[in-house]
């Protein structure tokens, strides 16, 4: 595996910001349609340089963020990892699916994050599973289009 | 892939029914400072905004305001030192050992958990500042909530609408005792196995009780706004608005309880 051509300080400051993004105080009516800025950044490595970053790379994103701000050490670790395998296992169609298509993948990714992580908080208290929980999905789909032509930008097209 | 879900999986079992990761949690996470720092930044230039680019004549009217509000202030604490003391020697004569006083620590919001699910919010005061666990928080208004973990420099706070949150509290006007349960809900707690024949009306004012030991009397909690019977149920639900702001209060306050001698004639020239 050759990392040595990988954008590592753009690949660092972006995680940097994503984390500051997701922390970032919002209104409490505004939070749960907060998307999770870590878990999209984590995609498009993954969709852009699936040769050199894999399931790996994703689980230390999660396990940073549940170090970071957790309460449940290994819950993040546990979610990311699970999107990073749906999302590496079907990269290759992934990378050529039309952007509105993409959306859709993004949402099923998110969506799945999601209820890894309920499901590691239902082990240990009292939850009830509303809708407003999953509002994150719907706005991880409408921000990827932005989220990917800003990256694309940034670091230059590659496929 | 499964490797490492089976060891994160591990990690969560481990830290969820075990306290052995507790020295990580504590160590690692003094590194999220520096984000709160950076989150901040936008909230302390405003501050400095209000501070130094308001006007003369507007700064002026404030301080016209302030002083007003101190006087009325100082009006009302006359009167309860006096209060004080005779609260003092009544107890004297019911033989109770002691009066709490407490001490307070400003303190300021620096982060809110970015989980709209639990309600933790990260303030700037720390080991470094005597800050314990379990320490009440309350903002200008009424009782936030607790600290559960203390860092360096900054230490978490659960507040009391999380829905792990349980406090003992009493109806200000007759003394009834309950739980007050919070629901994951900024707007609403609930209390916990209140039987329809218990006295207890919509506008009632909830304080904490001081049971448990872990907050003071008499804080305010809250107000009742609403009583659900349902009867098919044992218990009536009873929806409280907090009285603090709890998704708002960016300027709280860290109680120091600390236990006064009983002394009547100290405590009313001591005040």
């Amino acid at each position: 595996m050759d990392t040595n051509h990988l954008p590592w300080p753009g690949l660092l400051i972006g995680l940097c910001l994503a984390i500051l993004m997701w922390i970032i105080p919002v209104r409490s009516e505004l939070a749960f349609w907060r998307p999770p800025f870590v878990l999209l950044l984590v995609i498009y490595w993954l969709l852009r340089e699936p040769q050199r970053l894999g399931i790996i790379f994703a689980w230390l994103a999660g396990l940073m963020i549940d170090f970071l701000f957790g309460e449940i050490l290994g819950q993040h670790a546990l979610a990311m990892s699970v999107a990073a395998y749906l999302v590496i296992t079907q990269q290759h169609r992934v990378r050529h699916f039309k952007i509105l298509h993409q959306c859709l993948i993004v949402a099923v990714v998110v969506l799945a994050y999601n209820v890894v992580l309920l499901s590691v908080k239902l082990l240990v208290e009292d939850i009830d599973i509303v809708l407003p929980l999953f509002y994150s999905v719907l706005s991880s789909a409408l921000l990827w289009p932005i989220l990917f032509a800003t990256l694309q930008k940034i670091h230059g097209e590659q496929w | 892939m499964l490797v490492l879900a089976i060891f994160a999986l591990l990690l969560i079992i481990l830290d969820s029914f075990t306290s052995w990761l507790k020295p990580a949690h504590n160590w690692l996470e003094n590194a999220s400072w520096p984000f709160y720092w950076v989150t901040d930044i936008p909230v302390r230039f405003k501050e400095w905004s209000d501070d130094s680019l308001t006007g003369r004549s507007e700064l002026a009217a404030e301080k016209e305001r302030l002083a007003t509000e101190v006087l009325v202030y100082q009006g009302q604490l006359q009167r309860m030192a006096e209060l004080t003391a005779e609260n003092l020697r009544l107890r004297n004569l019911l033989n109770a050992t002691e009066l709490l006083s407490d001490n307070v620590l400003v303190t300021q919001l620096i982060g809110v958990s970015p989980d709209p699910l639990s309600h933790l919010i990260s303030i700037n005061r720390g080991v470094d500042d005597q800050v314990f666990i379990g320490q009440p928080v309350i903002d200008s208004y009424g009782l936030m909530g607790q600290v559960i973990e203390v860092f360096d420099s900054h230490s978490r706070v659960l507040l009391i609408t999380d829905s792990r949150h349980a406090l003992p509290v009493k109806v200000a006007r007759n003394g009834l005792r309950a739980i007050a349960e919070g629901i994951g809900n900024y707007h609403q707690i609930t209390l916990r196995h209140i039987s329809p024949t218990q006295d207890i009306v919509v506008g009632d004012n909830l304080v904490s009780s001081g049971l448990g030991g872990r907050f003071p009397e008499g804080y305010p909690v809250g107000t009742v706004t609403e009583l659900k019977q349902d009867a098919g149920k044992n218990f009536v639900e009873v929806i409280i608005e907090p009285a603090a702001k709890v998704d708002r209060s960016r300027h709280l306050l860290l109680v120091f309880s600390g236990v006064i001698e009983l002394d009547p004639g100290e405590a009313l020239s001591g005040h």
